[in-house]
């Protein structure tokens, strides 16, 4: 039987998780927690094979983060993330976490059990592309990469200078990306941008 | 030409008129020049001492060359005398010094600006402006001016010590002005004039010069951008503060969706339900129906948990995690509120103590104590585990929490006493 763990914030989706985990005889349920911090620490002494993780758990602690110090540590448990945000940066940072599958909650056309069978069997499976999102006049697609991690610094709400010293570039450079975002969007306040991205899903800070 | 003939006797006095005319025209520019460029004005006088000199310098020259006393000069043609040559030698000479001379003279004349000049320009000028001594005595003052000295004190611009001290009295003396030596006034008309003295050295004479600009429309423009600013300011701290909200208002989106879901898949069983009533052929077994309303009524009774306060599922998720590595968590005081940033060092601090406990200190209990103080928040994390027998390295997960907290401006103490203890500060 493979041991799994939940880590996941929501009370719906864990007793759907659960419950999924329970209507196998393929998996048994050790754990099902809803904050990423937390999760290592169980891992230190119960045998954990294959763990569920959400990015956006309890009290602000990231999903992606804690994968990555569960895979640094014991690299033989599974991890496969599920989530519903479409941030443009996850799919390739749960790649260099280690990660071994990604699941989005809303878009994906394979059921999780299956995505946990095929885990399990050593196989990776990672969707082909972020879900797409419109925010404003623009779709996600057209934006450049270093235009989102703009986008998602923006939504800090730090002055210009602050996030240029933060991605090492000059502030002309940030002021540049930014007005390239609006044009794009066709937001005529770069709140109203920073807004519209964080509630689209798009940019998520700190996550 | 022969000497002493008519025609000679009107040659010569021509040269000599041309060279009297050109050496006073000479001498006059080359002495204005001299002494408007260096401000000399004796040396014009010497000048004008110097043109009958150089008048009877000529004539000397004129006699010596009729007594035949300079030597003649070869190749000379025939029909003209060496007196001839050397007339017409000396006019040229002299014609072309004065051409130049005179371009020098009038270049100066150009350049250099007269005491009228200087007080038609300060007179046209837009600004206020006045010079005086050190004693107070205006030297100029222009008509702007001298309007604003009598709107502001009722009199005209009698000294310059007692305009200046006055100014300073009045209202809106600002330190930074002080320090510039600049005043700010408002005018009863509602415009803003500026006032600024400044020390100059004219020839080694100490000299104030006072001026006064019009600079209402600035003071319009500033007072609109400071506005403009605050409430920038304003909404920029709406801003951050909607940036710390935004992951609860993400998460109860989530959870918004995941009741849609749930309850998009009530009707779907209602539906099966009613087919399955309504009709003889069923789509679906008795036994799959039940499972469908058993597991969506469980669903739906356990939305109520959602309730729970997350300060405190906080604390029963670190119980729980202690009891499943077998420590005892005892938590004192309460988290408070701080944002997800202080929140996120508290657990990776009690994550990175926990597992010290456990792998180091094997420890059967891990006291918690939380305090709110003037400097910001206290999280002291103790176990009861085996203390380390020589000085604690910090390398791994000590070394990246400490990272973490002085990266938001805390700090972070490891004591090893009766206990070992982390302490971490964060502001």
């Amino acid at each position: 039987m493979t041991k799994v763990m939940i880590v996941e914030d929501q009370v719906m989706p864990r007793q759907l998780f659960e419950m999924i985990v329970r209507q196998s005889d393929r998996y048994e349920l050790t754990y099902s927690i809803d904050n990423a911090a937390m999760a290592d620490i169980y891992c230190m002494t119960h045998q954990v094979d294959l763990i569920l993780m959400d990015i956006l758990t309890a009290m602000g602690e990231s999903g992606l983060m804690a994968a990555a110090r569960i895979k640094e540590r014991y690299p033989d448990i599974k991890i496969i993330i599920v989530t519903s945000m479409p941030e443009f940066s996850y799919l390739a940072r749960a790649k260099a976490a280690g990660v071994d599958s990604f699941w989005y909650k809303e878009n994906s056309q394979v059921p999780i059990l299956e995505l946990m069978d095929r885990t399990m069997a050593g196989e990776s499976v990672y969707p082909d592309e972020v879900p797409e999102v419109v925010l404003g006049l623009a779709r996600s697609s057209e934006f450049t990469e270093r235009e989102l991690v703009v986008l998602r610094e923006l939504t800090s709400g730090d002055p210009d200078a602050v996030i240029a010293q933060r991605l090492h570039l000059s502030v002309w450079t940030v002021r540049s990306h930014i007005k390239h975002l609006l044009e794009k969007t066709g937001f005529d306040t770069r709140t109203r941008l920073a807004v519209a991205a964080r509630e689209s899903g798009l940019v998520i800070l700190g996550f | 030409m022969e000497e002493g003939s008519g025609n000679w006797l009107i040659f010569r006095a021509i040269c000599l008129a041309a060279l009297v005319v050109l050496q006073t025209y000479q001498v006059y520019w080359a002495c204005v020049g001299i002494s408007r460029r260096w401000r000399r004005p004796w040396l014009a006088i010497i000048g004008g001492l110097m043109l009958p000199t150089s008048a009877e310098i000529t004539s000397l020259l004129w006699s010596l060359c009729q007594k035949g006393e300079i030597p003649a000069i070869l190749f000379l043609p025939d029909s003209w005398s060496v007196k001839d040559m050397f007339l017409l030698l000396t006019t040229c000479f002299l014609t072309v010094l004065t051409v130049k001379l005179v371009g020098v003279g009038k270049k100066s004349w150009v350049e250099s600006i007269s005491r009228d000049s200087i007080y038609e320009a300060a007179n046209q000028m837009q600004m206020g402006i006045c010079f005086y001594l050190e004693n107070g005595i205006p030297l100029l003052i222009n008509p702007i001016m001298v309007s604003l000295c009598q709107t502001l004190f009722g009199h005209g611009f009698m000294n310059g010590i007692t305009f200046w001290s006055s100014l300073k009295n009045e209202i809106g003396h600002t330190e930074e002005n002080a320090r510039l030596n600049r005043k700010n006034v408002i005018l009863p008309d509602g415009k803003v004039w500026r006032f600024e003295l400044t020390e100059i050295f004219d020839e080694g004479e100490k000299v104030y010069q006072v001026t006064a600009m019009d600079i209402t429309a600035q003071v319009e423009t500033g007072y609109e951008l400071f506005h403009s600013n605050e409430e920038l300011e304003r909404l920029n701290r709406r801003f951050v503060r909607y940036n710390e909200e935004v992951s609860e208002v993400v998460r109860e989106e989530e959870i918004l969706k995941a009741k849609t879901r749930i309850h998009d898949r009530l009707g779907q069983i209602l539906l099966k339900t009613y087919h399955y009533l309504s009709s003889e052929e069923a789509y679906v077994s008795k036994q799959e129906l039940l499972k469908m309303w058993e597991n969506n009524i469980q669903l739906v009774l356990r939305e109520t948990e959602e309730s729970a306060e997350e300060k405190k599922k906080a604390e029963e998720a670190m119980i729980q995690a202690g009891r499943a590595v077998g420590i005892g968590v005892h938590i004192e005081g309460s988290l408070g509120a701080g944002g997800s940033e202080r929140w996120r060092i508290f657990f990776a601090a009690f994550r990175e103590c926990m597992v010290n406990a456990v792998r180091h200190g094997h420890a059967a209990n891990l006291s918690v104590a939380v305090a709110e103080e003037a400097s910001g928040a206290r999280f002291c994390f103790k176990n009861d585990g085996i203390l380390p027998k020589e000085a604690v390295r910090e390398s791994g997960g000590l070394k990246s929490l400490r990272e973490m907290v002085e990266k938001a401006g805390g700090r972070m103490a490891v004591e090893v006493r009766d206990a070992f203890a982390v302490t971490v500060w964060i502001p």
